[in-house]
């Protein structure tokens, strides 16, 4: 049976691991480390160097050395988190051909795949050399909230490295695995992760039969250690600036070094109350003289510097809950993973969150590749008792006329599933209709990510409304998202397989919206659901008015506490349809109102 | 020691294990406290039917006898639904139900498909995919109807360890590949829907409106069969007839009906029956064995004993007259306890129980006016009952997508009510979404829909495309044309006419 490795493919250090004799173990690289930096650089001989190696010349090579390119997986040049990068980073970052991204090394251009990728080489190298044979297929985890475009793109990254990636699986979800693997528990456990680039939080039950079925998984791709780093970056910046009057941003040979200092001094603080940051010679003065940079940094100072990133990742915590509709206590355990979780700000944070002590027993460096490996050997080895249910990190679904998205598929959705809707024709006479095909959770559509396009034409003329199509989405196991559009008058359709990538730029997207416009569909229910919608509301309107003198008449007896408790019930699932558009519940609702109304008309009548 | 009551195992949807309508109905009154004698008065079923439904569905493993106020025990599996422990099974191995088994209802061709499945497991996953449609959650995860969270997502994750397609990766599984798949789109279908309060309270009221509309057609046929079976009393019987022969029907004696006894309670055993009819035998036939009946039995009359008269016409009259009167006695009795019954039943707002109870009322009073007119009136609200919970039934499917079912339903709410255009609209629809749809009834719906509705419009262009997808161009132009003359522009049905007229 071939032999299957875990990658954690992580912004700043990346890990490789192995089931070896049913057994998950972490493959030390050639210097006998476990974590090998994520860092890609090419030399004035033009030589290309790979983790600690590339890390080591940093410094001098500034320019030619990229890190964190995972935060550029996968992203469209003119989106906010690119611009950033292009501002912040050390190395040059240029638009690409498809509107994607380009990093020059030596005059010559990479896409991001092609530098991921040569991590993932490397990874796949250390490999090799441990296991004396060559290896060919890979598990490789990304954040949980990267959207389709970026799994995509990190799949890419793997064939261009060689690799046959056979799946790609979230981070915080391979950290459960580890946590839970060979362990025979029944719990429900939040992992946290919290690493270089993003931040990431799940929520997983880990049942008999060594099934882990992922419940709830959010977080934000543009959160991590850096931008704490970045807080301490700033932070000696402008102490510099004021003291000399010098922007040692516009350096990038002193911004490389900042970096390295904050995040030393960052890690420092970990395990000590205040470090030094000293840096002789950052920059010369212009006078024919270099300027130091010494200065003393607090654990408190950073605590303040960091606060409201930290506050972010509990906010989304809870968010994660509410969604998942778990209480704190439903929670049984917490593991921390990522390096920013050896903060101790962000361990208390986390524990004062959830009122729960964070589970000790995993390393955070590790878990994510132990994971991945794990369920690399699940899925070829027969014996191998793991089975992990998956879900869709984000709601899938179509755009509607007025620029609605109408989801089909919600988040957190277990994998493989598939989801069908009827929709109608937008206007009179509408002969095609265009589906876009979205991802996100916005409820306007512009707001989510485009992931395809197709139209299904053929559509006898009819006046608005009349026409329906039927849309069905299909996630299978691989993750592979298929659409298809159905006239359900004639039963043809049309249909695409998502293959995410649309290089398109937000203009375009908007282009297209706006052009598509006239060959939307519609939500079917409009015309029916306003009159529906107004009915209800009427008789809402005039069971309140009537309330308080029913109240008064019935409060004596059981049946009438019960009868007005019926009644607002009834009263709140009309809202609660309305708010959700839903016209057939609307309508059953009118029932119950109507009935309640004449009910209440009768008691006070009576009286 | 008090008498043991029956006690639901499992949650089994009603004729997935060959029940009948009223064993189905008895299952859904099983609550754990009712004794024999309250289901009996419950659901209006005869004694004999219960005791042979209870014996039946403890058979099954649906239900188990338990003294009544035993603890409830955590969602106990039947024998016949649960599948192998999990120790004992490959985990290669889909879950068997063991109620399933039967007939196969795949094209035996597709065993023959050349995948890395076994044998084996290609016949299980046929097995339960054409049954997806027929199997309630409860019974596809195998779980009672009561099960807390925490059962569930055992149940669901000891499924999904062998059902997930991952257990399959890079398998060659052919056709199979997407039925899997199906298969484990529903079991988290039914997990999701079970573990969300709100998911799960919606979805048990749809099976308890399929569990009530069957329950009330059972007992409306039984209704039906039980007043048929009565011959009431006539007076053209010829004299004469054998005693034997016109013994009545073995139901209930009114000597039970003491101040305690239930309405409906347990009919005389075998042997009392013998005795009785004995008895009753030696006094027709002037024996002197009248003190070994029971008093009860015999109305006290005052007529005077056969051995006074002094020619046998007119003894054998006497005899006749005696005879009739205690027909009559026990007729009057019944029709008593009927309307007793049926009151009882409207107190406790059990509609479709009162209906029936005033439906065989009436045939033991054929002449009585006052109480037809009592049971018309019940039994318009016995239909109108029924006809929401079809209608609810077939909207809840109709909105969940399953055409047949939902037509189904709503030929049902057609047939209670034949002026429905509303429901005969959606149920010509809703055959036409059916992927092999019986166009004849859908214009049937159709045609219906137009009779009552004539000015609507749609009902027209409902009409119309039935006759297009049935080829019936000549009947779609005519239809498109009706409609067109309320609404010259319906561009619905312009597109039929040109449609129509251009094939
Ligand atoms: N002892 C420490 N204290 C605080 N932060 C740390 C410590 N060790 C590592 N980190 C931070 O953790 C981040 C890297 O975490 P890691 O899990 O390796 O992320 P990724 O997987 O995204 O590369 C970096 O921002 C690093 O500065």
């Amino acid at each position: 049976m071939e032999k299957v490795i875990g990658i954690d493919l992580g912004t700043t250090n990346s890990c490789v691991a192995i089931v070896e004799n049913g057994t998950p173990v972490v493959i030390p690289n050639r210097g006998g480390y476990k974590t090998t930096p994520s860092m890609v650089a090419v030399t004035e001989a033009g030589k290309r160097l790979v983790g600690h190696i590339a890390k080591r010349q940093a410094i001098t090579n500034a320019e030619n050395t990229v890190y964190a390119a995972k935060r550029l997986i996968g992203r469209k040049w003119n989106s906010p988190q690119v611009k950033n990068a292009v501002a912040t980073s050390s190395y040059r970052i240029v638009e690409g051909p498809h509107n994607d991204v380009r990093i020059v090394l030596r005059e010559k251009d990479f896409s991001v795949p092609e530098i991921s990728a040569m991590v993932l080489q490397e990874m796949k190298v250390i490999a090799e050399d441990y296991l004396g044979e060559t290896v060919s297929k890979a598990v490789v985890t990304v954040p949980a909230y990267f959207n389709d475009n970026q799994r995509q793109a990190t799949k890419d990254a793997g064939e261009i490295a060689g690799l046959d990636v056979i799946r790609i699986i979230n981070e915080p979800t391979a950290a459960a695995l580890s946590y839970g693997f060979g362990r025979n528990i029944e719990k429900t456990v939040a992992v946290y992760d919290f690493g270089g680039g993003t931040f990431d939080i799940s929520v997983l039950e880990i049942g008999a039969h060594g099934v882990f079925k992922v419940i709830a998984t959010a977080g934000d791709t543009f959160l991590g250690g850096e931008d704490i780093d970045a807080r301490i970056i700033d932070w000696l910046v402008s102490g510099f600036q004021e003291e000399n009057g010098i922007d040692l941003r516009q350096d990038r040979m002193a911004l490389q070094r900042l970096k390295d200092a904050a995040e030393k001094a960052k890690c420092e603080l970990s395990s000590v109350r205040e470090t030094e940051v000293n840096l002789p010679f950052i920059i010369s003065s212009g006078r024919n003289e270099a300027l130091h940079l010494q200065r003393t940094l607090t654990r408190q100072t950073l605590e303040e510097l960091s606060d409201d990133l930290i506050e972010r990742t509990v906010e989304i915590c809870k968010q994660t809950l509410e969604d998942a509709k778990l209480t704190k206590s439903e929670i049984e355990e917490v593991v921390l993973v990522g390096g920013m979780t050896r903060m101790p700000k962000v361990q208390q944070s986390v524990q004062a969150f959830f009122e729960r002590e964070p589970s000790k027993g995993v390393h955070p460096d590790e878990v994510v590749a132990l994971g991945a490996a794990i369920q690399g050997a699940a899925l070829v080895d027969d014996k191998q008792e793991m089975v992990l249910l998956d879900v869709t990190p984000h709601a899938l679904g179509i755009m509607t006329f007025g620029s609605y998205f109408e989801e089909l598929i919600p988040q957190n959705t277990t994998v493989p599933t598939h989801r069908t809707k009827i929709f109608t024709t937008s206007r009179d006479n509408q002969t095609a209709v265009k589906i876009l095909v979205m991802q996100g959770e916005s409820q306007r559509a512009e707001e989510n990510e485009l992931l395809g396009e197709f139209i299904l034409t053929g559509l006898r003329r009819a006046p608005k409304g009349q026409i329906e199509v039927e849309v069905t989405f299909e996630i299978n196991a691989d993750g592979i998202v298929s659409v298809r559009a159905k006239d359900l008058e004639t039963c043809l359709e049309q249909s695409i397989q998502v293959t995410a990538t649309s290089g398109l730029t937000k203009e375009e997207i908007k282009a297209m919206m706006d052009n598509a416009k006239d060959d939307l569909v519609d939500r079917r229910t409009s015309e029916e659901f306003e009159g529906a919608k107004q009915e209800a509301e009427k008789l809402i309107a005039e069971i309140e008015k009537l309330f308080p003198q029913v109240q008064q008449i019935v409060a004596s007896s059981d049946f009438g506490r019960d009868a007005i408790e019926k009644a607002k019930a009834i009263v709140d699932k009309a809202r609660a349809a309305i708010d959700r558009r839903d016209v057939t519940s609307v309508k059953e609702q009118i029932e119950g109102l109507t009935r309640t109304h004449r009910m209440f008309k009768g008691v006070v009548a009576k009286t | 020691m008090s008498e043991k009551v029956p006690r639901r195992l499992a949650h089994v949807i009603l004729g997935q294990l060959k029940l009948d309508a009223k064993d189905g109905f008895l299952l859904t009154r099983i609550d754990g406290r009712a004794g024999r004698r309250e289901l009996a008065r419950d659901t209006g079923l005869p004694d004999f039917q219960v005791d042979s439904s209870l014996e039946k569905l403890e058979r099954l493993g649906v239900i188990e006898f338990v003294s009544p106020g035993a603890a409830p025990r955590e969602t106990a599996k039947p024998q016949t639904l649960t599948s192998p422990p999990p120790s004992a099974r490959d985990r290669t191995q889909l879950p068997q139900f063991g109620s399933l088994g039967v007939d196969a209802r795949y094209d035996p061709k597709e065993l023959e498909e050349e995948v890395d499945l076994s044998a084996e497991q290609k016949k299980r996953v046929l097995d339960i995919f054409y049954r997806l449609d027929d199997l309630d959650h409860f019974t596809l995860l195998g779980i009672a109807r009561d099960a807390d969270k925490k059962s569930v997502k055992r149940a669901y994750f000891e499924l999904a360890s062998v059902m997930h397609p991952d257990r399959y990766f890079k398998k060659n599984l052919g056709s199979f590949k997407p039925k899997v798949e199906a298969l484990f789109d529903r079991i988290t279908e039914a997990h999701d829907t079970l573990v969300d309060a709100s998911k799960r309270l919606a979805y048990g009221a749809y099976l308890d409106e399929v569990a009530t509309t069957m329950g009330m057609e059972a007992l409306l046929a039984r209704a039906v069969e039980e007043a048929q079976s009565f011959v009431p009393v006539s007076s053209s019987r010829p004299p004469g007839a054998a005693a034997s022969e016109a013994m009545p029907p073995p139901h209930r004696s009114p000597s039970n009906a003491g101040p305690s006894a239930r309405l409906v309670s347990t009919g005389p055993d075998a042997h009392e029956l013998q005795a009785r009819r004995e008895a009753l035998g030696k006094r027709l036939l002037g024996g002197k064995s009248a003190r070994a009946t029971t008093g009860n039995l015999s109305p006290p009359s005052q007529a005077p004993s056969p051995l006074r008269y002094s020619n046998s016409g007119e003894a054998v009259e006497a005899l006749r007259r005696r005879y009739e009167e205690r027909i009559e006695n026990v007729a009057s009795s019944q029709l008593q306890r009927y309307i007793k019954a049926g009151e009882e039943a409207l107190a406790k707002n059990d509609i479709v129980a009162a209906a029936s109870a005033f439906q065989i009322a009436t045939k033991f009073a054929p002449n009585d006016a006052g109480l037809a007119m009592r049971y018309q009136e019940v039994k318009n609200d016995a239909d109108t009952r029924l006809w929401e919970s079809y209608t609810k039934q077939a909207t809840y499917e109709e909105e969940n997508r399953h055409w047949p079912e939902a037509a189904r339903s709503w030929q049902k709410v057609c047939k209670l009510r034949v002026g429905d255009a509303n429901a005969n609209a959606h149920a010509a629809r809703c055959i036409l979404r059916a992927a092999d749809p019986n166009l004849h009834h859908a214009a049937e719906h159709a045609k219906c829909a137009v009779a009552c509705e004539p000015a609507e419009v749609d009902h027209h262009a409902t009409l119309a495309e039935v006759y297009l997808k049935a080829g019936l161009f000549v009947s779609a132009k005519k239809a498109a044309e009706t409609g067109l003359h309320l609404a010259p522009n319906h561009a619905v049905l312009l597109g039929i006419l040109k449609k129509a007229t251009k094939t």
